[in-house]
Parts: C-alpha cells; structure tokens; sequence
C-alpha cells in the first residue's frame, strides 16, 4: 500500500512538474518557436489561482498560491490559501510542508523518489522540448493553446487531457486545465507573472512561508 | 524511548479491551434535553464540508489529503472525495443505500476500502439508527447518549467538555472498536450549534487501527448563500 501511494504521489508529482515546466515556455506558433523561448528563461514568479471544478460542487473549490522556479531544477510550489502547504524542490530533493496547528510539518506521503526522471523531464520542458515527453502526445491547436494527451492507456484513466493556454507575452502562459474528466477538472490561473529576476537558492531550500517573509 | 513506545502499546491496548461504561439513566425530566444536545453533534441538512486530512503512517510519519464530503442528513446520503493538496481525485464514491464507486486510484481502490470509509463517514456525521436510545451519566458525572443499532453494535456519544464530543463504537461483545473526538472552536450553547465540527479524530481500535484527523476548510450548506471557512488553531 505504502508503496502505490508512493507511485501515485510520484505520477502527480511528475504533472505538477509539467504544469510548473510549461509555465516557463513562451507563445509560439512552432514547437521551434517555443524551444527558442523557453530557452531564454532562467527564472519565473507568479501567483496562481487554483479552481477545482466538480459535477457535485456548487461553486469551485478555490486555491491560492505562488509559484518559483528557477532553472534548471528548483521549484517552489506554495499554496497560501486556504490550506497552507508548501512543496520545494532544489539539488534534486523533493519536499512539501503542511501548515497545521500553526507550524510546518513534513508530508511523509509525498515520498517524491523519481527526482532523475522529473529533472531530466524539466531540462527537456525548459529547453521547449514537451513534445518530445514519451507519457504525453503534444499538439499546438488554434488559438495559442497546446494540448497534452496521454498515450498511456493507465494514465489516461487519471487524466483525459491538459490544456495549456498561452499568453499573448511571450515566455508566459495563462492557465492550465488539467481534465481529469469533462466534468471533473482543475484550472490553475497564472498572475503577476515575472520572468528572470534573480531568486535566491535560499527560496528552494528553506521552510517558511511566503507569506512569513513579508 | 523503548519504554515509552511500550507504554504508548499498552495504552492503545487498554483502550481496545476498554468495555461498555455503566450508565446510570437520566431521569424523565432530563432525558429530553440531554437527547437534544447529543443530536446536535451530528450537521442537520445538506451540507458541503471541505476538510484536510491527516493520516498517520508508519514511523511516527504524516500524510496529507483533502476530503471533500457532501451529505444529505435527510436521506442519509453521502458522497465522498478524496484528492491530494494539488486537487487530483483518488478516490470518488457515493451512499445511496449502497456504496458507487466513481473513481479509485490505487490504494484507494478496494471495494473493503470504500465500506470503511462509508463505514466512518456515517459514523462521524448521521446520528446511529437506532433501534433503542437512551441518556443519562457516566459513572463521573459525564452526559451520555447511548445508542443501541439494529446490528447489535452501541454508540455511546460522550460531552466530557464544553466544545468536545467523544464518540464511542462498542462491539457487541461490548469492546471499544472506534472513537471519535469531535470539537469545536465556537463556543455554542448545544442547542445552538449547526452540528459543523472543527477538527474531528477518529481513532480504530485493534489490529490493524488507524487514526485519521480532519480539520474543517470549508462548511457550504447546500442551498443557502455563505459558507464558513474555519478550523481549530
């Protein structure tokens, strides 16, 4: 058991680091184009909103958060409401803390082994090369959108398609939609995008909160 | 460190052999305002709850995921979901009288799985079909409301203080299977509260046990504007 919770935690890590790699590819009407761009992002910070989508639910459920990266491989992905947790990656080492009780405590179940295969996945992103991801078949469709689909028959149970918005800036995206069915999906909704600013090492490695630094 | 592992066994052991309580019944005038009370622990209506989800897993380690459960207290209905932090279903099933399954991704998806969670669900949020109620005191004065099902199982549903229920599934063999802690950080008369509880600890008894903590994110009553963001601090 412990060890299927490792290999789903592991497959939704791996499309959390798309959703993050994907954030960094620019607008483009090739996939020569997109790599010319990505190529030329060292960094980006955003904001992000987070809406869940259900048949069941009334409203969507809304998360909020920001999001870092800085190239080649380290990512923070903190959400700030309404739960705070944060997932940091740097030097190849996955972590994520929770918020309870007023203190951080380690998520021992985001036992995130498969940092070569992610690192080597984000260098491919980075360098705009998401079409070349064996697990997902890349397509550029009309209106700026790419659209991801997978081609394996096990994970397309998890996850129908994720489509990608770009935004009219290049090296920036909108939102990303990841259907888990046409009822069921998740959009993430990029804000106060900033590409290549300098971000400390210090962001990746350390716990605190964004919100405890301000 | 040993030892205080040993002690930590033998606790857990003590609890899991810990018999039915004697009650003492309350009188006629007291019996319906302490049957009241209890019945508001449990939410009334259609609600929409959000809670995080604390599992505690070998090693002295934590997991983390978000429950979303939707319940009817009407028809005894319920539909229950299970994402990670970042919002991916795992697990996705609802209670009519019988338990769908609409989605299950490993380990989620065993059929034994889905019945203790339905199992839990009405344990912790539907008042226990009862074929016999009755109310009245703990051998040190506690308030109590036990509930005899038609399965033979009790439910003793216990007040030992202001904001906190302690909910107790007794075998019928009268051994103590699950509890329950319910609290609530609003200090409402019983009477007064909407049955919407801040951090809840369910704790299963025996081998294997496990213990769950769920803290309230969201409280959206289905069909009424607003919603209450809240949990215990």
């Amino acid at each position: 058991m412990g060890k299927n919770i490792i290999k789903t935690r592991r497959f939704f890590c791996r499309v959390l680091f798309i959703i993050a790699a994907l954030a960094c590819l620019g607008w483009a009407d090739s996939w020569q184009e997109l790599k010319s761009t990505a190529g030329t992002v060292t960094s980006v910070t955003a904001g992000f909103s987070q809406e869940k989508h259900m048949k069941i639910l009334a409203r969507p459920l809304v998360s909020q958060g920001k999001f870092l990266f800085k190239s080649p491989n380290s990512l923070r992905w903190e959400y700030t409401r309404p739960l705070k947790s944060i997932l940091v990656l740097h030097n190849g080492k996955t972590r994520r803390f929770v918020q309870k009780d007023g203190r951080l405590v380690e998520d021992a179940s985001a036992g995130l082994q498969s940092m070569q295969v992610v690192v080597q996945q984000i260098t491919q992103w980075l360098n705009g090369r998401f079409d070349e991801n064996p697990a997902f078949e890349a397509s550029l469709a009309i209106g700026q959108k790419i659209v991801l689909s997978p081609r394996d028959a096990a994970i397309a149970r998890l996850i129908q398609r994720i489509e990608i918005l770009l935004s009219n800036r290049p090296g920036v995206i909108a939102s990303v939609t990841i259907f888990e069915s046409e009822d069921s999906f998740t959009k993430l909704i990029f804000q106060n995008v900033v590409l290549n600013t300098p971000l400390d090492d210090a962001l990746f490695q350390q716990v605190f909160t964004l919100d405890d630094e301000q | 460190m040993k030892q205080t592992f040993l002690l930590i066994i033998m606790w857990g052991l003590l609890l899991a052999c810990a018999g039915l309580p004697k009650m003492y019944p309350a009188g006629p005038a007291d019996l319906p305002d302490t049957i009241k009370a209890c019945e508001g622990v449990y939410p009334a209506g259609d609600w929409q709850l959000l809670h995080t989800i604390e599992a505690a897993l070998p090693g002295s380690r934590k997991g983390f995921l978000m429950g979303l459960t939707v319940l009817s207290s009407r028809d005894r209905s319920a539909r229950c979901v299970i994402m990670t932090l970042e919002g991916f279903v795992l697990f996705d099933a609802r209670y009519d009288g019988r338990i769908k399954i609409e989605r299950a991704v490993a380990p989620f998806d065993s059929d034994d799985f889905a019945r203790g969670l339905m199992e839990d669900i009405h344990l912790i949020f539907f008042r226990p079909p009862a074929a016999q109620t009755a109310a009245g005191s703990l051998n040190d004065g506690t308030a109590v409301c036990r509930y005899h099902r038609p399965d033979g199982r009790i439910v003793d549903l216990v007040n030992p203080e202001e904001n906190r229920w302690e909910l107790r599934l007794y075998r019928s063999d009268h051994r103590l299977m699950k509890s329950v802690n319910i609290m609530s950080k609003d200090r409402l008369p019983a009477d007064a509260s909407t049955g919407i509880a801040d951090k809840i600890e369910l704790t299963a008894h025996g081998s294997p046990g496990y213990k769950l903590v769920m803290d309230l994110v969201e409280a959206r009553p289905i069909g009424v504007e607003g919603s209450r963001d809240q949990g215990v601090q």
